[in-house]
């Protein structure tokens, strides 16, 4: 009995001691695999841009009219994708809104597009107005899918409703091949389907033989009709398609997941359809002077992208070889790279950039880090991508400005990553990836603004990856070259890893990048860094063009039209674009009005050279830095 | 005693034992995790005089007997040095120990090479054999003589000797262009011997002036001529080739930490080392043996080729990649030399390695860069001892993998990691059996360039003096120092003038730890290079058959002045080359045998005609070096008589003086 109670009466202190051992254990046991916790991604508000600079073109968005549609991805409006279409095609821009839409803005445009969230609900005073301007030829109103009294007025009658197509069944003078590529290509469009077409129109563009892109005229002017879902059309190119409630389907997603085009295709879709309406369709009817969107008279751009999180400061082994070649590159490199401030150094030397490879939390590249009491730390979470900034701020001495997801993975959240990276101040993404085959599955080269799900724009572009690390599959990249410098004038985007020739120095691989400066060279392609890109396209946003068609006086020795344009060019390395033909007259000279002699004035001759853009052919001629003014003559038949 | 069996801890003993039990297995786990590293030592062996040779044009005379281990540089014995000069430059010679000098050892002699130390003790007897020899029209290289050499040397000793600085001038030595300001940077070591003031040569004796005072200076004795080297010639070129004791380097034995080879050089510190300083002083020296008469010896490299280019790949990490650049290299008609680790390379590699014709050496790791080479002792997953494998079992695990008709013979330290004295290393790596060792050249993309003075390999001497049993073959240029401008620049040198064999070393994991774009394009272009400029691109394996079957090879010849006839007999040895095979006869591999050089010009005249065997061989068929001071001709393996005859002078031609 004694024995049993002696017993007993220590069973508290035995409980204790198996406790402290077994929690001893235990805490061992998850200081070395600790337990993981999540972390929410950070998030920025989007933004309404407004830009006031007159121009040629005003774009009208209608903010809130984006903030009300419907949350779901086919629902919203997405009619802020004019305005990447619009800067990529032209350039300077007016960002206006039905209430900053003045009369002096439209003094000074030559084109309003109407966007849809205006254009379904278009107050009747504007309407007047515009008919006013439209119909003395002053403006050229574009309408996309418009309701209410436009569509009465210009449009189809609608009466069939929204209807999805699968082809472009119809264009009209567009160059081959890319009308083939053009009419050949799976797209998904959501057009207003009508049952006859409008009197009068002339159609432009047809889907599943339904007319989607048509002009009407009135009075001295036009009228276009844009009766498909642009902006849904050109956010699902480039930004990916989601499920309607905007998540992915996938429960690991890729970036390749965001695409919508087929592995290896060979053909920008988006840009040639934003192209075609911009200078197929607008440009035919209304003179339209843009900036050619590369620098120093290229054919097109190639990006170079290095990734590393190995090499450290010897990740910046592939910049000095470009530097001998005249040409710059970006590398983005993790925080775990050993990377600092004197790889930077050697970088900027090399005139390179350097970027965040970011190690997105919740994929096998996510950086863990655990915490606890002391040095019991029995949790573990995921570096932030706000640690990852601050690290990479405090390593490299800079705040990175361009980024890219470690490994192509994406979140089930379509944008989220976007959001994430915009909010710690990242301005330039590279994470769209093509997976393992080269060629242009988010249907352009080119940045693209991101939209949020709400249709409103981030702080940030989206640049493509076209030609990713160890392409399998897909166009060679001499061919890419080569339908860029013919027809398709694309930005480039080749991603490589400096690491890649660290298990052991591969000469072949080796010889075939070393090629591509050469091939660049005969495709003149220009082979540039990321940032430096941008900063092209930032000043070419910045500049201005205004254009007034004038008729030319007899003892210009030419009867029919003349353009004068006058530029403001940021930059001494940009281009102006114009049509060829105008109005049924052709090109014949341009000179340039202010050279001066001595004391006079006079003008001189200047050198054009003709170009197929995407099928379409435009003439180019390049700028002085500051202002030019430029008289274009076209020449009756 | 009740108190206590109801104590706490009494009840809980056996939970307390199971605790300090758990804790102890836990205590024993951390402690036996990291197993105990046992470093391991490698035998060394000492130099040894390599046997004599009775036949050659020239004769070198060296010591009798060893000379005390030396505890600093001047202590030194360099007599050797005459060897290695000799051996790089003729091929066929002879030596002798000075004891065994007499008339009939000296007789169909052209030159006798007297080195310091075998001057200073020659016997009065020797002294006057060798006189003899100069007034019967010989030729004479005293290096620093005594008074007892009075009689033939150029001038007496007397003064104190001081240590030799700078070449002040070269008048006397005719030479011109580039090559004078080289020669003039060439560095000197050892001390200088007093001379009186000479005019330079031919107003006076003085063909260099060290310091202001004739360094070197020519006597005609009787029909013969005596050069005079008041400095030391061997020493200078052992301190450039074999590096010299700084604060850095102790020339005793030591216990400090090892020094990457690059800290042994004796030339100042820069980072570019375009010239080949040791190999243009003894070419200065020796070449100007053929102004008196044309004396002819075996090229240096097989046919005509200028020069030689070896590309390396150490493989630290993985067998795999170093053999992928070997593959390269294969593919590109030529052949890589790999070192191999011993606990990565494996029989299935050298199978490939001897598929693609790669040369397998061994990388004797040191820890540096990565982790030593250990065997562990223990039971299952407890392995508590780590012993690290010493060079000798590094050797045997490499060389049981391959086959036996290619047994290692050539390594690489790893980092070039070199015990910080005059020769440890070497004796280490010479005990191990090997025979070429390439660790001596510059540290990354620090330097570039002949460090050690020379592109081509040379016996190290021991304290004592002696020659150890193998070569060290210096590299010019190493991982991110490499680009293809560098190596065109070097093998345009080598072309037009300094002949030398060009060894690159690319680790192959280079673009890892050090990347560099030039890494990848000298890997590309390096195989063009060598045949844009005509270089023989070979493995330091073949490189070292071919040398040791030149040595092996003899060459006599007879200098009629009368009928200005060179008569040159040869018996040429050659060895199995794949690259030469594969260049001339891709089906049949082909002998790398040395080519027969001879003088260019004898006294201002070019060469009239040449038969080998008795067949003409047209003028045109016979290359000239870059230099232009010898024509090459391509001789077969075998016996062979070579006759070459010089045009005769106008009827008012110079006197003949050196």
């Amino acid at each position: 009995m004694n024995f049993r109670r002696s017993k007993n009466s220590h069973l508290p202190w035995r409980t204790a001691l198996w406790f402290v051992v077994i929690l001893a254990i235990v805490l061992v046991f998850l200081n070395r695999t600790p337990l993981a916790v999540d972390v929410e991604l950070p998030a920025e508000e989007p933004v309404e841009l407004t830009r006031d600079t007159p121009s040629d073109v005003v774009v009208v968005i209608d903010w809130q009219a984006v903030r009300n549609s419907p949350a779901t991805f086919s629902g919203r409006d997405f009619s802020a994708a004019w305005i990447n279409t619009l800067e990529q095609e032209i350039g300077p821009i007016t960002i206006a809104t039905p209430t900053t839409l003045t009369a002096r803005v439209l003094d000074e445009a030559r084109v309003i597009i109407l966007t849809s969230s205006v254009a379904q609900n278009i107050p009747d005073g504007i309407t007047k107005t515009l008919r006013d301007y439209a119909l003395a030829g002053k403006l050229l109103i574009v309408a996309e899918r418009p309701a209410g009294e436009l569509r009465e007025k210009f449009g189809a009658n609608g009466r069939v409703g929204l209807q999805r197509g699968r082809k472009f069944s119809w264009v009209r003078d567009l160059g081959e091949p890319t009308r083939a590529n053009l009419l050949d290509a799976d797209v998904d469009v959501e057009f207003v389907g009508s049952t006859t077409p409008k009197e009068n129109a002339t159609t432009w563009l047809s889907v599943d033989g339904a007319p989607v892109v048509y002009s009407v005229p009135i009075g001295e002017g036009s009228i276009v009709v844009v009766d498909f879902d642009f902006g849904e059309f050109m956010v699902s190119s480039q930004q990916g398609r989601p499920r309607e409630d905007f998540s992915l389907a996938s429960t690991t997603p890729s970036t390749t997941d965001l695409a919508v085009y087929g592995p290896g295709n060979r053909f920008p879709v988006a840009d040639t359809v934003e192209r075609y309406l911009i200078h197929g369709v607008i440009g035919r009817l209304t003179p339209l002077p843009t900036f050619w969107p590369f620098p120093s008279g290229s054919e097109g751009v190639i990006v170079s992208l290095h990734t590393d999180r190995v090499l450290g400061n010897g990740g910046a082994w592939m910049l000095r070889y470009e530097a001998s070649r005249e040409a710059t590159s970006t590398l983005l490199t993790s925080i775990d790279s050993g990377f600092d401030a004197q790889g930077y150094e050697l970088v900027n030397k090399l005139s390179g950039e350097v970027g965040l490879l970011w190690l997105m939390q919740n994929s096998d590249d996510a950086l863990m880090e655990s915490f606890g009491l002391g040095p019991i730390r029995p949790f573990a979470r995921p570096r932030t991508l706000e640690s990852q900034v601050s690290d990479f701020e405090k390593n490299v001495g800079i705040k990175p400005i361009a980024a890219q997801v470690a490994g192509n993975v994406w979140t089930t959240d379509w944008v989220a990553p976007l959001r994430a990276m915009s909010s710690q101040g990242i301005r330039l993404d590279f994470s769209y990836s093509p997976g393992g085959a080269s060629g242009y599955r988010f249907g352009t080269g080119f940045p693209f603004l991101a939209l949020d799900e709400s249709g409103l724009p981030l702080s940030i572009r989206v640049l493509p990856i076209v030609v990713p690390q160890d392409a399998g599959e897909g166009p060679t990249t001499p061919e890419l070259l080569t339908t860029s410098a013919a027809v398709d004038h694309q930005v480039i985007t080749i991603a490589s890893r400096p690491a890649s020739f660290a298990d052991f120095p591969d000469i072949p691989k080796f010889e075939s990048w070393v090629e591509l400066f050469d091939q660049a060279s005969t495709q003149k392609h220009r082979i540039m860094s990321a940032g430096s890109f941008d900063s092209f396209l930032r000043s070419r946003r910045a500049s201005s063009v205004h254009t007034r068609v004038l008729t030319s006086s007899s003892d210009e020795g030419v009867s029919g039209l003349v353009l004068r344009v006058t530029v403001e060019s940021k930059r001494g390395d940009l281009e102006l674009t114009f049509p060829n033909e105008l109005r049924g007259h052709t090109f014949s000279k341009a000179r340039q009005k202010v050279n001066r002699v001595g004391d006079e004035l006079v003008s001189g001759e200047l050198e054009t050279s003709q170009t197929n853009y995407s099928g379409l052919s435009l003439r180019r001629v390049k700028l002085d830095s500051g202002f030019n003014t430029l008289d274009l003559y076209f020449e009756a038949p | 005693m009740s108190r206590n069996r109801t104590s706490v801890i009494y009840a809980l003993r056996w939970d307390l034992t199971a605790v300090l039990v758990l804790i102890m297995l836990a205590g024993a786990y951390w402690w036996l995790k990291e197993p105990t590293l046992r470093l391991a030592g490698s035998d060394t062996i000492s130099g040894s005089r390599p046997p004599d040779r009775a036949e050659g044009d020239i004769l070198l005379l060296l010591p009798d007997s060893p000379s005390a281990t030396a505890s600093n540089f001047d202590e030194l014995d360099c007599s050797y040095g005459w060897f290695n000069s000799l051996w790089q430059e003729y091929g066929s010679f002879a030596t002798a120990l000075t004891r065994d000098l007499s008339p009939e050892i000296l007789a169909g002699r052209s030159v006798v090479i007297v080195p310091s130390r075998v001057a200073r003790n020659m016997p009065t007897a020797g002294v006057r054999a060798i006189g003899d020899f100069a007034k019967r029209g010989g030729q004479v290289i005293l290096e620093q003589p005594n008074d007892a050499w009075l009689a033939v040397a150029a001038s007496t000793l007397t003064g104190k000797p001081r240590r030799a600085q700078h070449i002040t001038s070269i008048e006397g030595l005719g030479v011109h262009g580039d090559l004078r300001e080289q020669i003039a940077g060439i560095p000197l070591t050892g001390v200088l011997m007093p001379a009186p003031a000479a005019a330079p040569f031919p107003e006076g004796a003085s063909i260099m002036d060290i310091d202001d005072q004739p360094g070197w200076a020519v006597t005609q004795v009787g029909e013969g001529w005596v050069h005079t080297l008041y400095f030391n010639l061997g020493c200078s070129v052992t301190a450039l080739q074999q590096g010299l004791p700084t604060r850095d380097m102790v020339f005793g034995k030591d216990d400090k930490p090892e020094i990457h080879a690059s800290l042994r050089r004796s030339q100042p510190d820069t980072t570019e080392f375009p010239v080949p300083y040791a190999d243009l002083l003894e070419r200065a020296v020796l070449q100007r043996l053929s102004v008196v008469r044309p004396i002819p010896r075996l090229w240096l490299y097989p046919g005509n080729y200028a020069g030689a280019m070896v590309m390396t790949h150490p493989a630290p990490d993985a067998s795999r990649s170093g053999l992928a650049l070997a593959d390269a290299a294969h593919r590109a008609g030529a052949s890589a030399t790999v070192f191999m680790t011993a606990d990565l390379f494996t029989s299935k590699d050298a199978t490939f390695a001897e598929s693609i014709g790669a040369d397998v050496g061994l990388l004797w790791v040191r820890g540096k860069r990565r982790e030593l080479v250990l065997e562990t002792v223990g039971i299952g997953p407890l392995q508590p001892i780590a012993n690290e494998l010493d060079l000798n079992t590094q050797f045997t695990r490499v060389n049981i993998a391959l086959p036996e008709a290619r047994p290692l013979r050539v390594a690489r330290v790893e980092e070039s990691a070199w015990a910080n004295d005059w020769s440890t290393t070497f004796q280490q790596l010479a005990a191990a059996r090997l025979r070429l060792d390439s660790s001596f050249g510059p540290k990354g993309g620090t330097s570039w360039g002949y460090l050690f003075g020379t592109g081509f390999p040379f016996y190290p001497l021991d304290e004592r003096g002696l020659p150890l049993p193998l070569v060290e073959q210096p590299y010019v240029m190493e991982g991110s120092g490499a680009s293809p401008q560098r190596l065109e620049s070097m093998l345009r040198g080598s072309a037009q003038g300094f002949h030398q064999s060009i060894v690159v070393s690319i680790s192959s994991d280079i673009m890892r730890y050090d990347p560099a774009p030039g890494v990848l394009l000298t890997l590309r272009d390096a195989f063009t290079l060598a045949k844009k400029h005509n270089h023989w691109a070979t493995s330091l394996g073949e490189l070292l058959d071919f040398l040791a079957a030149r040595r092996k090879s003899v060459l006599t010849s007879q200098w009629s002045a009368e009928e200005r006839r060179l008569t040159i007999t040869v018996n040429l040895l050659g060895t199995q080359s794949d690259r030469v095979a594969a260049e001339e006869n891709p089906e049949k591999p082909k002998d790398a045998t040395a080519g027969v050089a001879f003088p260019r010009v004898f006294d201002g005249e070019e060469v009239e005609s040449v038969t080998l065997d008795q067949q003409d061989v047209p003028l045109k068929e016979i290359a000239t070096t870059g230099s232009s001071t010898d024509r090459i001709l391509i001789v077969p393996p075998g016996r062979h008589t070579i006759v070459v005859h010089y045009k005769s002078p106008a009827p008012a031609a110079a006197l003949i003086a050196p």
